[in-house]
């Protein structure tokens, strides 16, 4: 069953349209990242599902109920980490986390939330004297206080150094294997990359990609690369490739086919290939090729309708690469 | 307020950075077109409704009565606006640390905070003109004998009050706790300038009335009705020098405990 | 459970903030307390004049520590996102509202008892003669005034601003009950009804007859019109909270 259900939500603030007809599902257990640059609606949209904002239209369901008419009831099976809400600066953590719990019903021990979060040795600390990465762990420790089986995350990691980072991924991918629900936004990739099962890539408040993880960065073209041969000419190599100084490109659907193919060819012809690289596909390619075909739609903004077809899927081509 | 070497000579005001400071100050508060109502509407109301009404309902026409009330709520809405306001705007902007930012621009403190207080004062001037204006029009109070000395008081309290102010977000740091905490303040300004009527005044014993006299407002009330009548302006020697050790106070105590940070 | 858990949170906050004990508990008890024992001194018929003044001093702790307290409190912490924090939890709205409330109505209401002790023992004011009265309005007015400070956060565009837009009820509320002297009698007498039908001038009417001679049957007749005018003021003020009460700080 869904964890998470969303159906032609939109949303708009006076004129803007923040959240576009976007629809999609979360099954219980898995992890699911929301991508996109600032201001994609990734916010509006964690928002939207977790009841502070109404819709205009279309519905969320969250564990099959109203995020906004049975907020009580959906609250006390979910855990929020929003992007910006305030602390009082004057309690401790430690105070913090068990004021909290005074709120929660069924919650973790203080200790134990305070220790998920890494957060043991700050127990004592005012909240004012924390750094912004232990006050985003803080706001971890809470959201996970009442054993949430949905857990929504903007941007958790944000300010974290890199080692609080993976402790952080750790405890994600733990709560995930014991059948937590977790939507995810975030703007770091390798974060996504690492965590969810499933993603969608928002921009201007649309899903412009979406899918499984696995799957998407499969559909992506990979490349190879490595330095053209001496006496060799781009025209005869197997495929089309790009040439820049030495180095030659190639784009490749599967980039480890394409590679045997290139070894094949260059040892029927006795040539060493120096600087051979294959590379699959990753978020960080997506996007980019998704940040340079709208760079293009608004260069080519008279001209679009050439493009018209391939636009409403920006990500689908990866055609201009090198 | 600790001052770093710069170019300038010490002493000379930059005076072009305090406008700016003033600018982005009255940027903020003109910009908000619900912040002007709200302050706007409840000052004018408190400082003219009620000597509107009182003038309103006397049998016979007691200019003395009107001025008197007048001053005081004059006194009441001044303090307000400037003291109440300077100590929580700059207690806000402390901790939204806006003041850090400023003085990382490189503004000098003195600056940053003459701003703030220009700022002030230019709104609590102009409220005071609107207030003024209104009772000339719609009551029998005639318009001050020496309207620019009116003007000049009028000013110089403001700028003492919300020197005062600063004083205020000093002592209490945080934002919330500002406003409460002028209270007792605007309470004691008020009935020192007479603004609960001639009857509260009457009943307190000598010394307390002698030492109400002794606040900011108490010189104001002085050197107003010498405005209002006309008068020998050289019996103005003690309010003046009552809102200068004010002034010198009340700097001297920002310039050594004014904190910029937020408390940690 | 949950409500217990705000009403804790609430007190929590409002106690161990020792910077705002002088002016939120320290002022009003000041005002209350003070002003007749000084009147009582000063004046011939003291007895009676700081009976009479403490009895309209109740309306600045009504204004000064359930209306300002609670507005200046809720805005700011709307400011800071931490309402809208609150609300990731499993707390409704109403769990929330409802317990910043019922800590303020504690507070106020002990106050009001703590004066009215103090000015018995300072003043030689008699204790109420009907302490049920007293204590009914303390409550009721104490909960008007608190629940009308959280509606009037809604007016309230920024924190700092909460106030410059209080404060002036805080001496309106003093003028209508008298706590300012003799100043009322100055105003225009179709302006009285008006001052009358403030939550706290109802509430200081109702607690003068608690004061004043009288039998039950004639408390219950002064406590009529009181009562309607709490009860229309609440009506106000849980309308105006549904309609426009503001979690978080205008996005415009």
């Amino acid at each position: 069953m869904a964890a998470i259900q969303v159906n032609h939500l939109s949303k708009s603030y006076s004129g803007f349209q923040a959240v576009n007809d976007i629809s999609f599902e979360v099954e219980a257990g898995t992890v699911f990242a929301l991508l996109g640059r600032n201001g994609a609606g990734k916010t509006t949209t964690i928002e939207l599902l977790t009841g502070f904002q109404k819709p205009d239209t279309g519905s969320v369901r969250v564990l099959g109920l109203d995020p906004v008419k049975d907020r009580a009831e959906v609250r006390g099976n979910v855990g929020i980490m929003l992007q910006e809400a305030g602390f009082f600066p004057d309690l401790t953590a430690g105070q913090t986390v068990e004021i909290w719990r005074d709120f929660t019903p069924a919650a973790r021990a203080a200790g134990e939330a305070l220790e998920l979060a890494g957060l043991t040795a700050k127990a004592k600390t005012k909240v004012r004297q924390l750094s912004g990465g232990e006050k985003r762990r803080l706001d971890l420790a809470l959201a996970l206080l009442g054993r949430p089986d949905v857990l929504f995350l903007d941007e958790p990691t944000t300010g974290m150094d890199p080692e609080a980072r993976r402790n952080i991924w750790e405890v994600v991918r733990d709560l995930a294997a014991r059948g937590t629900t977790v939507l995810l936004t975030t703007h770091y990739l390798e974060e996504a990359q690492q965590l969810a099962t499933n993603l969608a890539i928002m921009d201007k408040g649309e899903i412009v990609v979406e899918g499984g993880m696995a799957e998407t960065l499969a559909a992506r073209v990979g490349r190879v690369s490595f330095e053209l041969p001496s006496m060799i000419h781009s025209g005869e190599l197997p495929f089309p490739a790009t040439v820049r100084g030495r180095l030659a490109i190639a784009q490749a659907a599967d980039p480890d086919l394409a590679a045997q193919t290139l070894l094949g060819w260059a040892s029927e012809r006795g040539l060493r290939l120096r600087g051979l690289e294959v590379r699959t596909a990753s978020l960080e390619d997506l996007f980019l090729e998704l940040a340079r075909n709208d760079e293009m739609s608004q260069n080519n903004a008279p001209a679009r309708s050439d493009h018209g077809t391939q636009s409403d899927r920006p990500a689908r081509r990866g055609g201009a690469r090198a | 307020m600790e001052l770093k070497a710069t170019a300038l000579p010490e002493g000379v005001a930059p005076v072009r950075d305090v406008l700016a400071v003033a600018r982005l100050g009255g940027r903020l508060f003109w910009g908000d077109g619900r912040a002007v109502g709200g302050v706007a509407v409840l000052g004018v109301c408190l400082g003219a409704g009620l000597p509107l009404l009182i003038a309103a309902s006397l049998r016979s026409r007691d200019v003395e009565v009107v001025l008197g009330i007048h001053l005081g709520m004059l006194a009441m809405v001044l303090t307000i606006v400037a003291t109440t306001q300077t100590a929580v705007t700059l207690s806000t902007r402390r901790e939204m640390l806006v003041l850090k930012r400023l003085r990382a621009s490189g503004l000098r403190g003195r600056a940053i905070i003459g701003g703030e207080l220009v700022n002030i004062v230019a709104q609590a001037t102009l409220l005071s003109a609107v207030v003024s204006v209104i009772l000339y029009t719609f009551t029998y109070l005639p318009p001050p004998e020496l309207p620019l000395l009116f003007a000049a008081c009028v000013v110089a309290v403001a700028g003492v009050l919300a020197t005062i102010g600063a004083v205020f977000s000093i002592v209490t740091r945080r934002p919330d706790l500002n406003a409460p905490a002028t209270i007792p303040f605007i309470l004691a300004t008020t009935v020192g300038a007479g603004g609960y009527g001639p009857f509260v005044t009457g009943l307190l014993p000598g010394w307390v009335r002698w030492t109400l006299d002794l606040l900011p407002t108490g010189a104001m009330v002085e050197i107003a009705r010498l405005a209002y009548r006309g008068g020998e302006l050289t019996t103005l020697t003690g309010p003046v020098l009552n809102l200068t050790v004010w002034a010198l106070l009340g700097l001297v105590a920002v310039r050594f405990l004014f904190r910029w940070d937020p408390r940690r | 459970m949950s409500l217990a858990a705000t009403y804790k949170l609430s007190a929590l906050l409002f106690w161990r903030d020792k910077g705002m004990l002088p002016a939120s508990v320290i002022t009003p008890l000041g005002l209350a307390i003070g002003m007749p024992a000084l009147i009582r001194n000063v004046q011939a018929d003291g007895v009676t004049a700081a009976a009479q003044m403490f009895v309209g001093t109740l309306a600045l702790i009504l204004s000064g520590t359930a209306f300002l307290n609670i507005t200046v409190a809720l805005t700011m912490r709307r400011d800071q996102l931490l309402l809208k924090r609150l609300r990731t939890t499993r707390l409704t709205d109403r769990q929330i509202l409802l317990g910043e409330v019922a800590n303020t109505v504690t507070q106020t209401v002990a106050l009001m008892i703590v004066s009215a002790v103090a000015v018995h023992l300072l003043a030689a004011v008699p204790l109420p003669r009907n302490p049920v009265l007293f204590a009914v309005f303390a409550v009721a007015g104490s909960a008007v005034l608190a629940t009308l400070g959280v509606a009037w956060t809604a007016a309230i565009p920024r924190g700092e601003l909460a106030a410059p837009m209080t404060l002036p009820f805080f001496f309106l509320a003093g003028l209508a009950s008298g706590a300012m002297g003799s100043i009322k009698d100055l105003l225009p007498s179709w302006l009285r009804p008006f001052l009358a039908a403030l939550p706290t001038s109802a509430v200081v009417d109702a607690v003068r007859a608690s004061y004043g001679p009288g039998t039950l049957g004639s408390d219950l007749v002064a406590a009529a019109l009181p009562t309607l005018i709490l009860a229309v003021w609440a009506g106000v003020a849980l309308l105006s909270i549904r309609r426009w009460f503001r979690w978080e700080s205008r996005r415009s």
